[in-house]
């Protein structure tokens, strides 16, 4: 055996150690992810993904860190996860995906706050609820707008409130002033609209604003044919 | 001789000898075997009262169980179209919060003679977001939506909300 296939053999046995104690600190990763009660398919996909992107064991466990915690906090895991997993298909690099993680576990646990002041108990769709605001915070809509809507005198029901929050974030990604927001989001709950009429509510506002016109004007005419 | 002990007599004298091979034509007539009888649908002597209560009472409460019984919901699918125009591209994929962000998932079938990629996706109701990825590496807004969102990662997804007209 000449030297060269010395050198040869040595680093295949040593690549194969590697590649083996690897492969242990993946699987020890995967578990200490199941035995946190995570969704097995989502951890599957994750570290499918990590590993897919090329990122080190240790890179990865970061990125899962805001998944843990908010395990830990009782929080809607699936909306970190699908965080992760959209910065991981745009290959992003793994510190801004974490930041983007922990960001959006930020959102989460102030729109629990939020919803919690308002609705002390979390019950029904409280986790539905609490995705649906994070987004609509994350899309900019203004927290005083959804505190003020939350904390109407009446309370309110889970299902309605989400449809409103959901219009809410739309008539925002479309520039509707913050004010203009929540007047209508006022509207919906007072007139207690079904979703049909939200959504029909919302596609007039979007199709009026297209043409060019004023919210006051669009405000006018819209509750005109249901009074 | 008291009065029950005179009827006794009487009675046996009144009775007549059998004639002569009548025990052996009875036994000759009768079955080699008792026939077994079946056994009745209904138990005799008033047994049927608890079984039949119970019933009854097991009916009513699964009656009363599947009255207030509703099989979890099934989320509602609606199909959706996706389009994007891109005549020169060799393959458009379609990525949104309705698979997880997957790559090699949603292929669009295209172009077809106008340059358009489609594909129909049945998606659960409620709120999306999609991006489309041009041959591997361009990611596109749906120029076609109304409402996008920025991503946070310097690109800009779609935001749509899906539902069902018949169950808004």
């Amino acid at each position: 055996m000449t030297t060269m296939h010395r050198i040869i053999l040595a680093g295949l046995l040593l690549c194969t150690a590697v590649r083996a104690d690897s492969s242990k600190e993946w699987n020890a990763l995967r578990e200490k992810s199941l035995k946190m009660g995570l969704d097995a398919e989502r951890v599957e996909q994750a570290l499918g993904q990590c590993r897919k992107n090329g990122l080190r064991v240790q890179e990865c466990e970061a990125l899962l860190k805001p998944v843990y915690t908010a395990q830990t906090e009782a929080l809607p895991t699936e909306c970190v996860f699908i965080r992760i997993e959209e910065g991981l298909a745009k290959k992003v690099d793994a510190p801004r995906i974490v930041k983007a993680a922990e960001t959006r576990l930020s959102c989460l646990r102030l729109a629990d706050r939020m919803i919690v002041a308002a609705r002390p108990e979390r019950g029904g769709e409280h986790r539905h609820m609490v995705m649906h605001t994070c987004m609509a915070l994350e899309s900019g809509l203004p927290e005083e707008v959804l505190q003020n809507i939350f904390n109407r005198p009446g309370g309110f029901r889970y299902g309605r409130m989400i449809q409103v929050i959901e219009a809410g974030e739309t008539l925002q990604l479309t520039g509707l002033a913050p004010q203009d927001i929540q007047h209508v989001m006022t509207d919906f709950l007072d007139r207690d609209l079904s979703r049909g009429e939200v959504l029909r509510a919302v596609d007039y506002i979007l199709a009026e604003k297209a043409k060019g016109r004023d919210f006051q004007s669009i405000h006018a005419e819209l509750w005109v044919q249901a009074d | 001789m008291n009065d029950e002990q005179k009827l006794i007599q009487r009675l046996e004298n009144h009775r007549s000898k059998a004639p002569v091979g009548f025990t052996d034509r009875v036994m000759d007539a009768l079955p080699a075997k008792r026939q077994q009888r079946a056994a009745a649908f209904w138990p005799a002597h008033g047994q049927w009262i608890t079984p039949a209560f119970a019933g009854a009472v097991a009916m009513l409460l699964l009656l009363l169980g599947l009255g207030h019984f509703k099989p979890a919901a099934e989320p509602v699918q609606v199909g959706f179209h996706f389009e994007l125009h891109a005549p020169g591209a060799d393959r458009v994929e379609l990525l949104g919060t309705f698979n997880n962000w997957k790559t090699d998932d949603i292929v669009l079938t295209g172009p077809d003679a106008s340059g358009h990629w489609t594909a129909t996706v049945e998606l659960p109701e409620g709120r999306h977001e999609y991006i489309f990825l041009v041959d591997g590496e361009r990611w596109l807004a749906d120029p076609k939506a109304a409402t996008h969102r920025p991503d946070g990662f310097g690109r800009v997804n779609t935001v749509i909300k899906v539902y069902d007209d018949n169950n808004a």
